[in-house]
């Protein structure tokens, strides 16, 4: 039962509804930026995975770019001029020229597998070509430049790589380099004398703070390197709006490499963006009757719970796991935490490496490291292999 | 990796140390003073209770140029009342000072969160805002000590099990004394415990509601959360039940638990003090393909301030840490995994009048709709009011901050 006030009188009555009003609007107030401060927070994560769409197309006064399929995305664009950086063997693009005058299209293609043939219809891709703009040429390694040229009365050419056939391989992958990129090159130096690898999987957390320093940093670091890398951005990489997309394009994409189907997550923010969801269903399908490697920043759940080092809701992240296993995936690979783990998550093998050397855990005596992983008759295994020993 | 029965005692070591230091420190501001600043309190209606002292019904003494008239004790017809105890230097301190009224209070705020206890001294009373700087003081270090520890050895699985317990304890901690700071500087001065306080949602005897929640950047958005919950609350025990369903699928879950008090936090309330709490909470989510059954254990720390000073008789302080062992269990692979989440947090709970409640917190939890914060390190931050409409029904409005943003709204019979 509720007490019935009694005022002892009206002045008090009166300062007291002052009293109550003042209140109110402060905690209203308060409530309401609170909300809107929640919903700017949130947004971030939908809007790198709507970026994802336009980062394989441009357009120039002369042509247009459309990336049809696998995963590229366009770096710099000039008048007659582009380069664009793949992030798998397995592509389809095609260039539409819009200026009747122009006749050829100065295009170099960067992070690509030594040795990957390109295919199109004859006459229209040479060798060599204008400089390209924008990107030092130091920092596209494993790259090639062409012109491209539109024969006469055709407006659009295609152009795909020769993907290599199915079959065992090795590859290499890597997380959570941050402001360890000084002394970076025993890593990336390690790394080339592996001779069957052929890429290295980026597990995120390349930058600390994702300024323009640091991701010119990891790219010369990487223009060391002699094979092409595919990467899903960590939570640091995702300071900057577009910093990371920018430089290393897609965040959440799926790809073939020998019969071996690949999936970035985006779990830069700790979850999925909606849209990322939308595309889940493609991705697992696609990789249903072959072997399916699953890597993402942040583990979906890690073992020891009590760090956080997981997704920010367990419940999307079992929702995840579910679809998963569903799916048959598997392989799950992640960074974040800077050790490394094997376990098991829904009866799907998972590793744990963040061994590129930023802040290290202290009790665990594993230091930096890489995993190589071996696919063999399509069943992956997975070995770590020390860079300071 | 460390082995898991280490974990598990480590966590423990770590959530005992950190909850009992506040669970000493609350005691120690609410041992009885020698002068004893007798302030009449009406309890809720029928909320007598055995071992609760009956002390005099007098009118509290009118401070010297209180900005309010005193005022008679609020009784309902059977209510009883109690004696806070006050600390002993709370009489000469809190009658002198007055709530500030000038232009620039609101550059106030800021120092209130950085350095809780600032406020306090603006006011004039010394004593409470050098023992509130000294107390975050104290609690900034703890979680400074704990989150230098945690970088320091990158954040291992050992070091994790004690460095994030004292960075959540302390930040929790320093952030609850530097919402109370505010609302002490803001508010008036001795303002008679406000009736709407006496059933609040920490020590209601019953609580019965429904909720209701959504999350409107979600993919769940256009089918919220709907949920059931009740509550009693006795002199040393608490029983609680739960369900709901799961957003954006036709499926639920369901939640039993108890408390039982360990320490009692001097005379005023019977909720006030520490307990441990538990709970079995099993959501059924075949939809999305697993279930999940989650066994929570955790000590729970409620303070209202009412005991340390007479001025912050208005605010209640919440700090939770505990366990989240939970198995799930996947349908489409037909295995299960085991996790094992720390959990806890904060709430600063203040009665602005008697029908309107305000309260900001933070839960270090990710198993509800809304998830941790977009960093995936922490848990959910949130505020909210409650109204006080007739026939005790209470109106929940609430924002969470997490993954995604999301907004609560409840209406509970409380009594």
């Amino acid at each position: 039962m509720r007490a019935r006030l009694s005022s002892p009188s009206s002045t008090l009555r009166m300062a007291r509804r002052q009293h109550l009003q003042r209140d109110s609007r402060r905690a209203l107030l308060a409530l309401l930026g609170f909300a809107l401060a929640a919903s700017a927070c949130v947004a971030e994560p939908e809007e790198r995975a709507l970026r994802n769409d336009e980062l394989g197309r441009a357009e120039a006064p002369a042509f247009r770019f459309v990336h049809e399929g696998g995963v590229m995305h366009v770096r710099e664009v000039g008048d007659t001029a582009l380069t664009v950086r793949a992030s798998a063997a397995d592509f389809t693009f095609s260039l539409e020229r819009l200026t009747p005058s122009v006749d050829t299209v100065a295009l170099r293609l960067w992070n690509l597998p030594p040795g990957l043939q390109l295919s199109s219809a004859p006459g229209v891709l040479t060798p060599g070509g204008a400089p390209t703009p924008g990107v030092p040429d130091a920092a596209l390694t494993l790259g090639a430049s062409f012109a491209v040229h539109f024969p006469p009365g055709i407006d659009r050419v295609d152009v795909r790589s020769v993907a290599p056939p199915p079959g065992d391989f090795t590859f290499l992958a890597l997380g959570d380099i941050q402001e360890a990129i000084v002394g970076f090159d025993t890593v990336v130096d390690r790394m080339n004398e592996e001779p069957d690898a052929d890429f290295l999987l980026l597990l995120g957390d390349l930058t600390n703070r994702t300024s323009t320093a640091e991701l010119d940093a990891v790219e010369a670091a990487f223009s060391r390197l002699a094979l092409p890398v595919y990467a899903t951005p960590g939570n640091h990489d995702v300071y900057t709006s577009d910093g990371y997309q920018r430089r290393f394009g897609q965040t959440s994409y799926s790809f073939t490499h020998r019969g071996t189907r690949f999936t970035s997550l985006d779990s830069g923010s700790g979850t999925l963006a909606a849209a990322t969801w939308d595309d889940v269903p493609g991705f697992l399908a696609a990789g249903r009757d072959a072997p399916h490697v699953v890597f993402t920043h942040i583990p979906v759940t890690e073992r020891n719970g009590v760090r956080g080092g997981q997704w920010a809701s367990r419940r999307e992240a079992r929702q995840a796991l579910s679809d998963l296993g569903a799916a048959g995936v598997d392989l799950l690979l992640f960074g974040h935490v800077h050790s490394y783990d094997a376990y098991e998550l829904g009866g799907i093998p998972a590793y744990i490496s963040g061994g590129g050397g930023a802040s290290p855990e202290a009790f665990d005596g594993i230091g930096r490291h890489y995993l190589k992983v071996r696919v063999q008759a399509g069943v992956p295994s997975v070995t770590v292999v020390r860079v300071d020993d | 990796m460390s082995p898991p029965r280490a974990e598990v005692l480590s966590r423990c070591a770590a959530l005992a140390l950190v909850v009992a230091g506040h669970a000493a420190w609350s005691a120690a501001q609410a041992r009885p003073a020698p002068s004893e600043t007798t302030h009449a309190v009406a309890t809720q209606a029928g909320g007598t209770r055995a071992d609760a002292p009956v002390a005099d019904t007098a009118p509290p003494e009118a401070p010297p140029g209180s900005a309010q008239a005193p005022e008679q004790p609020r009784t309902s017809p059977g209510a009883v009342t109690s004696t806070i105890p006050a600390p002993a230097d709370a009489g000469a301190a809190g009658h002198a000072t007055t709530a500030l009224k000038a232009w620039w209070l609101p550059l106030v705020l800021p120092v209130n969160l950085l350095a809780p206890g600032v406020g306090q001294l603006l006011r004039g009373d010394t004593a409470a805002g050098r023992r509130m700087l000294s107390l975050a003081g104290g609690l900034l270090a703890g979680a400074l000590a704990g989150g230098v520890f945690l970088g320091a050895t990158g954040a291992s699985d050992v070091s994790a099990a004690v460095g994030v317990p004292l960075v959540v304890v302390g930040l929790g901690g320093f952030f609850s004394l530097g919402a109370i700071d505010a609302i002490g500087t803001f508010s008036d001065a001795r303002e008679a415990f406000p009736e709407g306080v006496r059933a609040d949602a920490w020590n209601a005897r019953w609580r019965a509601g429904l909720s209701l929640q959504v999350a409107p950047s979600s993919p769940s958005a256009d089918r919220p959360a709907l949920g059931a919950f009740g509550q009693a609350r006795f002199t040393r025990w608490l029983v609680t039940a739960e369900a709901g369903t799961l957003p954006g699928v036709d499926e639920w879950w369901l939640s039993a638990g108890g408390g039982a008090r360990l320490v009692r936090y001097g005379e005023f309330s019977d909720a006030a003090g520490l307990w441990l709490e538990t709970s079995v909470r099993h959501d059924a989510a075949g939809h999305l393909g697993f279930d999940a059954t989650r066994w929570r254990v955790s000590l729970a720390s409620t303070l209202p301030l009412g005991v340390v000073s007479e001025r912050f008789g208005r605010v209640t302080s919440i700090l939770r840490l505990g366990l989240d062992p939970t198995w799930v269990h996947y349908r489409a692979t037909n295995t299960s995994s085991f996790e094992l989440p720390l959990s806890g947090g904060f709430e600063v709970r203040w009665a602005m009048v008697d029908w309107l409640r305000a309260y900001a917190g933070y839960e270090h939890a990710r198993d509800g709709l809304v998830g941790g914060n977009y960093l995936g390190f922490l848990g959910v931050l949130y505020a909210g009011l409650e109204v006080q409409l007739p026939a005790n029904l209470v109106l929940d409005l609430r924002g969470q901050a997490g993954t995604p943003a999301a907004f609560f709204t409840s209406l509970e019979w409380r009594h």
